[in-house]
């Protein structure tokens, strides 16, 4: 008999971790960094729960929400139209929820002169209309452009907001995430790319201005700087149990001073 | 207590807006971030707005599309018309009809375009009717559902438009089967009919100068037969016809020379070929290299737009030409072929009428009637007479047409019945009355 309430007590609490894994995919603006720390220290506080994160871009946060593959769909950019309706066909109801803002920086390599671009400039350049650094001022050398890849929602918010929706300069460099751009704009004197505010503190890189502004808590939250936006968090409806509850942290005073942290903007 | 009225004015206004279109829900982007701006909204709040208005607009039966994301523009347009049509032909020398019909007809035409980004179309249209100068199908047959019924892909195309090519404001290509651009003045066009989509490539370059002047330049290589190696020319490469066109505009007045020729000799009439007389080229002509002058002036009477226009047209090699279609080393030639005309009114919004008159005439050597309007004379050599037209527009969109068409033979000893050697008829009336609706 004992021996009984000791193996359903052991699947109970095993049941019970199950239900509080929290999984989370999407944005590898959100995912890579800011997401994993508030997970930690929400761990820390929570001991019985557990994450699952993926950081494989915008677009996998939102499927998985259309496809019940998580509870949280990261997301650096708004929903689109054929997202949304895809969801609603399958009964799910898309409800984003700001978790802060960024501002997508423009890098150029520490040693290049470049201080500042104008936006008709950054239009020209990641389009292909230009393609040497001297069209804007620069020292020649062909500009080694580098993007995210099509998956992510800085790559289309970027082509939204700074190149008017056109397509990409065919020699541009798709790459994986924001650690990656940074990584090859800081060891190519002719390189440049774009990141989120979380990544624009690491060596060998240095932000541009854009029309002399740069990207920074009053610019960004005022919606000067050209390229602000803010991130999400996509869940089924109104969240619900520990997702809600993970959501509540990443807006209390704990998880926006990790935002602060981070890089990022933490909503007023 | 007033900013909260007009958050849910805003709302309610916006998903009004949603509710109609997946583009308006998508246009109310600037709406709502003005509401963010003036503190109407918060931002959590606008976002929430924004995708009610996704969700919404997902429900509509344009929300329901899915348009691939490489279309920046997409256009769906199409006519449909139905007509009465009556037939009268009497060959030369005979007192009695070759051919006296009344027909009931239909055509339907439905196309798309989609832009692909700034530079680059593509498109397609429907027509009913395989034949290359008409898009008519009769009815009848007890109502069976026939050949004649069938739709074609009449148009298939893609387009490379820019700017600054060769100094040009304006440079054009057009790649595949579609409608032309050639200054053709004329019921149906004169010397293109207008149911002609060439197939092959076509280029455009326009220049504007002065206030109101332009020149456009245009060429075009069509293709007609893909021939293959025979036993006795040898030939591989498509026979071609090449169409070249220099439009000079300035004001009221337009002037287009042009000159249409087969660039490789051309199969077309080979039915009418005869070995003795084209001794040098027996199954292939280069027969056609006829030089145009069409011209138009436009003025108003009262306040209706009107116009009067003219085309002066001459094959070069009109007498090698008669002679073979003609099947006579001793023919008379008529190397020239011209029209003159005059219209009042254009109509294009309800109510508005318009009514054209015009005299044609088309030598027996002087074209081809492959591209000749198939409704005068049959689209065949040899024929001048002339066309009254009248047009109602009902709506902007609907509109009906009575049009008559009157020829005969130039030259009444060269044809004995109908369509010989590519001659016309004795005499041929043609009247037509038309319902037509565009969208």
């Amino acid at each position: 008999m004992k021996k009984s309430v000791i193996i359903l007590a052991a699947l109970v609490a095993a049941v019970s971790a199950q239900a509080q894994k929290l999984v989370i995919k999407g944005s590898d603006t959100l995912g890579a960094k800011l997401v994993p720390m508030l997970a930690e220290e929400y761990k820390a506080k929570h001991p019985g729960v557990s994450f699952e994160i993926a950081a494989e871009g915008s677009t996998t946060g939102i499927a998985a929400i259309t496809d019940g593959t998580a509870q949280i769909g990261m997301s650096s950019r708004r929903a689109k139209a054929t997202e949304v309706s895809a969801a609603s066909a399958k009964g799910v109801n898309m409800k984003p929820t700001i978790v802060c803002y960024d501002g997508i920086a423009l890098v150029v390599n520490a040693g290049n002169p470049i201080a500042n671009l104008t936006k008709r400039q950054i239009e020209q350049i990641f389009t292909g209309d230009v393609t040497d650094w001297s069209a804007v001022g620069g020292k020649p050398g062909a500009f080694s452009i580098y993007t995210r890849n099509t998956s992510s929602g800085t790559y289309s918010d970027f082509k939204e907001l700074a190149m008017k929706k056109r397509d990409y300069a065919s020699s541009s460099q798709k790459l994986a995430g924001n650690e990656q751009i940074v990584a090859e704009v800081a060891k190519n004197p002719n390189g440049i790319g774009y990141v989120g505010l979380a990544y624009i503190h690491e060596p060998g890189i240095k932000v541009i201005s854009i029309d002399g502004g740069l990207p920074n808590k009053e610019s960004v939250l005022a919606k000067k700087y050209p390229y602000a936006r803010p991130t999400f968090y996509y869940t089924n409806g109104e969240p619900t149990g520990e997702a809600a509850k993970f959501i509540d942290f990443t807006h209390s005073d704990v998880g926006m001073k990790l935002i602060e942290k981070v890089g990022f903007i933490a909503p007023k | 207590m007033a900013q909260n009225s007009l958050k849910w004015l805003a709302l309610c206004g916006g998903l009004a807006v949603g509710a109609t279109t997946l583009a308006h829900a998508q246009d109310s982007g600037p709406l709502i971030d003005t509401l963010i701006k003036k503190g109407v909204l918060t931002d959590q709040e606008g976002e929430d707005l924004r995708i009610e208005l996704l969700k919404d607009a997902g429900t509509t039966p344009a929300g329901k599309l899915d348009i691939s994301s490489n279309i920046t523009k997409l256009k769906v347009y199409g006519d449909a018309r139905v007509r009465y049509q009556y037939d009268n032909e009497i060959n030369n020398g005979s007192t009695v009809n070759s051919n006296d019909r009344g027909r009931f007809r239909y055509r339907v035409r439905f196309g798309a375009t989609a832009d692909l980004g700034p530079k680059w179309t593509t498109g397609f249209r429907f027509e009913t009717a395989g034949g290359a100068t008409s898009t008519n199908a009769d009815m009848g047959d007890n109502f069976a559902k026939e050949a004649n019924d069938t739709a074609y892909f009449g148009q298939a195309y893609i387009t490379y438009k820019d700017t600054d090519i060769l100094g040009a404001d304006n440079f054009q290509a057009d790649f595949g089967k579609f409608a032309h651009k050639f200054f053709n003045p004329g019921v149906n066009g004169f010397w293109i009919d207008s149911d002609i989509n060439f197939e092959g490539f076509a280029q455009e370059l326009v220049y504007g100068f002065g206030s109101t002047g332009k020149i456009s330049l245009r060429s075009g290589q069509f293709v007609l037969n893909a021939n293959s190696a025979s036993a006795t020319d040898g030939a591989i490469a498509p026979s071609l016809l090449n169409i070249e066109q220099v439009e000079v505009s300035v004001g009221n007045f337009t002037a287009a020379p042009s000159v249409v020729f087969y660039g490789a000799p051309s199969a077309h009439d080979a039915a009418n070929n005869t070995p003795v007389l084209q001794q040098n080229d027996t199954t292939n002509f280069t027969d056609l290299v006829t030089v145009l002058l069409p011209l138009e002036y436009r003025f108003k009477l009262g306040s209706v737009p009107s116009s009067v226009y003219a085309t002066y047209g001459y094959n070069l090699k009109g007498e090698e030409r008669a002679r073979r279609l003609t099947n006579s080393l001793t023919v008379d030639d008529d190397a020239s072929m011209y029209n003159v005309g005059i219209k009042y009114g254009s109509p294009k919004n309800a109510g508005e009428y318009g009514l054209t008159a015009e005299y044609r005439h088309v030598g027996n050597g002087s074209y081809t009637s492959m591209l000749l309007d198939s409704d005068f004379n049959a689209g065949r050599l040899n024929g001048e007479g002339f066309i009254l037209s009248a047009t109602y527009n009902w709506t902007a969109a609907v509109s009906s047409t009575i049009t008559y068409f009157n020829s005969f033979n130039i030259d009444r000893t060269l044809a004995t019945n109908a369509g010989t050697n590519g001659q016309g008829s004795g005499s041929a009336d043609v009247l037509q009355i038309d319902l037509s609706a565009k969208f």
